[in-house]
């Protein structure tokens, strides 16, 4: 997916002036927070389960070289084939690859964030392979040539009315507005290009570090059969997943499952574990994973993004989010949005390409008090403003005002005196002149009469005393 | 553990979430199993039947039942697997099917849990491809949750590393205006029929 993460402020007037887009994410993310919210109220040790989650999230995180050796050797006594790529093209080109060597021409995917961000679509389909996502909501923007606006709910942003044309247009189908009979159809579709396909790609929730396993968490059934139908089975993985243990899961899963959906846990997890054996009936006969690093080890390199590295991908804080919640996922401009997004999207695209994307906050904290895992988004979303004025990045004529400001500010004297004629001058200028920019979508208050350092002066008499 | 005491709680529990989700379990007595299971068929369009033919299910003389209440042609796959076997053919048959038979390693009631292991269940597509899905189970076979599931993982030593399928209610979207459709990919439609509970009471 090719970034827009530089039009950020430019495009945003666009996304707010869709209305539609806005009435749809803003349901959906208050449904999602209702349901998140209910499920956690009947966990009474959910702070402790947050807390110890963290903990090992930590631990996995500060020592991730070596386990990543040990998960892939873990694996490769399964029979599973472990790559590991550096970059996004590396990735791909590996993948390809694999198709070659075993003659793929279709693929079916499920719904997997790490290949947004590397463009396997894309480049696959430019080296004459098909892709087909599987994954309903990600079916329906694959159709409609978009990109997803949401972790766990891609297709948040369309109404029923826009899939049902959209359906109709592309699937050649009568219209129809029903939820039911367009999955239905769905299902009609993508079961046979399931049949057809010859390799199923997913990603992963989790690998787990002493068996070299990977789990899928999903409701829909279809990354199960990716990894299950095809005749080879390839998963992308972040290096960051891992976990320590298959015992972990109980934990995680229900901080994830909770989290995501809203669900105590979704309806199918799968525990992958290498090719067919002998004795089975169905599964693939070679399994491949491809572990992906794309910048995610620079993070490593710095003690607090580290612990964007916890991240477990559930989207509870984007639906808490009030600015996700106002401009949606699209704004962002990338594959990683609502405050987790703008944490990390500076880092994986280098800081001059999102340079905007950490102040898109009102630092309100809601999704650190809402993060399974205790990132603390807020506190990151700062640092990484620090970062970005440290590297030079913000405006000229902001860094000015900050100079200014610095230096009155470090005097009373200094400071005071503007504050008596800054007033005055205000209310004699038009509203729109007085901010300009700033009062485009926001009413400037009035200015007090008196500033409160002469109201500090004044006596219960009203007299003003010199100083 | 048979005959526990308490799998008439965790049967109840089992039930009420897995209504929840919109699948449905019953808790029935062995001898009465063909009456059940043609209660089942009777609800639905179930021309296709492919089943497996667990030890568990072998046991309870599932083929002979099927023969008894079902008109149509049942495949049951035999525990151990022809060595000669036509995958092609298989899928495309699973694909097919209207209902799929087939027994669960563990039950958990917290959760409404079906665990199955690939060691023990050889189909993976089994409980996957068709749109219905009926689980028979043993009672003894229902624990509470996932650290009860690993205590017996621990004593035996070696499932936990397993291919490990954990299946919750039919599977679901909720992608379209967060309306909850069931049956998008996998089964729409789940029975679980939990044999010889001690029922309270």
């Amino acid at each position: 997916m090719i970034p827009r993460t530089k039009q950020f402020k430019k495009e945003l007037p666009q996304h707010l002036k869709n209305r539609v887009m806005r009435e749809n994410i803003a349901r959906a993310a208050w449904l999602s927070v209702q349901k998140r919210n209910e499920r956690v109220a009947e966990i009474p040790e959910w702070e402790e389960l947050r807390e110890k989650a963290s903990r090992i999230k930590r631990e996995v995180i500060e020592h991730l070289w070596e386990n990543l050796d040990i998960f892939q050797e873990n694996a490769g006594k399964r029979g599973i084939e472990v790559f590991r790529a550096a970059d996004a093209a590396e990735a791909n080109r590996l993948a390809e690859d694999i198709a070659r060597k075993h003659g793929i021409k279709r693929i079916a995917k499920s719904k997997s964030m790490l290949t947004e961000e590397i463009g396997f679509n894309d480049y696959m389909q430019e080296k004459g392979l098909e892709v087909v996502e599987t994954d309903l909501g990600e079916y329906i923007i694959q159709l409609a040539g978009e990109a997803p606006s949401h972790l766990t709910a891609p297709a948040l942003h369309k109404s029923r009315r826009e899939i049902g044309r959209l359906f109709q247009e592309k699937l050649n189908v009568p219209y129809s507005e029903n939820p039911e009979e367009l999955t239905a159809l769905a299902r009609q579709v993508l079961r046979e290009k399931f049949l057809a396909a010859d390799m199923g790609v997913t990603g992963a929730n989790f690998g787990i570090i002493e068996s070299g396993q990977i789990v899928v968490v999903e409701n829909e059934g279809n990354a199960r059969m990716c990894a299950a139908l095809p005749n080879v089975h390839l998963a992308f993985i972040g290096i960051e997943r891992l976990i320590p243990r298959v015992y972990d899961l109980d934990l995680f899963l229900t901080l994830l499952c909770r989290s995501a959906t809203g669900q105590k846990i979704t309806s199918f997890v799968s525990l992958i574990n290498g090719p067919r054996p002998p004795h089975a009936y169905d599964g693939p006969e070679k399994v491949y994973y491809i572990l992906v690093d794309n910048r995610r080890s620079s993070f490593l390199q710095d003690e607090q993004l580290k612990q964007a590295l916890y991240c477990i991908r559930c989207g509870a804080c984007y639906n808490v989010c009030p600015v996700y919640q106002n401009i949606g996922g699209h704004a962002y401009g990338w594959v990683y949005q609502g405050p987790i997004g703008a944490v990390i999207t500076p880092q994986l695209l280098g800081l001059p390409e999102a340079k905007d994307l950490p102040f898109a906050s009102s630092l309100c904290g809601a999704c650190s008090e809402t993060c399974p895992v205790k990132i603390p988004l807020h506190r990151l979303l700062l640092y990484q403003r620090r970062r970005i004025v440290e590297e030079s990045l913000s405006a000229g004529v902001e860094k000015a005002a900050f100079k200014v400001f610095a230096a009155l500010a470090r005097s009373p004297k200094l400071f005071a005196a503007p504050g008596r004629w800054i007033g005055r001058l205000q209310r004699l200028l038009p509203l729109q002149l007085r901010a300009p920019g700033w009062s485009k979508s926001r009413e400037l208050p009035q200015p007090a009469k008196q500033t409160f350092r002469e109201w500090w002066g004044k006596d219960a008499d009203g007299v003003i005393h010199g100083r | 553990m048979a005959g526990d005491a308490r799998s008439g709680g965790l049967f109840e529990e089992f039930q009420r979430e897995l209504k929840k989700l919109g699948g449905e379990a019953r808790a029935v007595e062995s001898a009465k199993l063909g009456e059940e299971v043609s209660r089942c068929l009777s609800g639905e369009k179930a021309e296709r039947i492919v089943g497996y033919l667990s030890p568990y299910l072998a046991a309870l003389k599932i083929e002979q039942i099927f023969r008894e209440i079902h008109r149509g042609e049942v495949e049951w796959l035999p525990a151990a697997r022809p060595a000669h076997f036509d995958m092609a053919a298989h899928r495309r048959r699973l694909a097919e099917a209207d209902l799929a038979v087939t027994s669960a390693d563990f039950l958990l009631a917290r959760t409404a849990t079906a665990v199955f292991s690939l060691k023990h269940h050889p189909s993976g597509l089994l409980t996957l491809l068709p749109p219905s899905l009926l689980v028979i189970a043993p009672a003894e076979r229902l624990l509470a949750d996932f650290p009860a599931l690993q205590a017996i993982f621990d004593r035996s030593g070696e499932d936990r590393e397993s291919n490990l399928v954990f299946f919750t209610g039919p599977s679901r979207t909720a992608d379209i205006e967060k309306t909850l459709v069931l049956g998008v990919h996998g089964p729409k439609k789940l029975t679980v029929l939990v044999v010889d509970v001690e029922l309270n009471g």
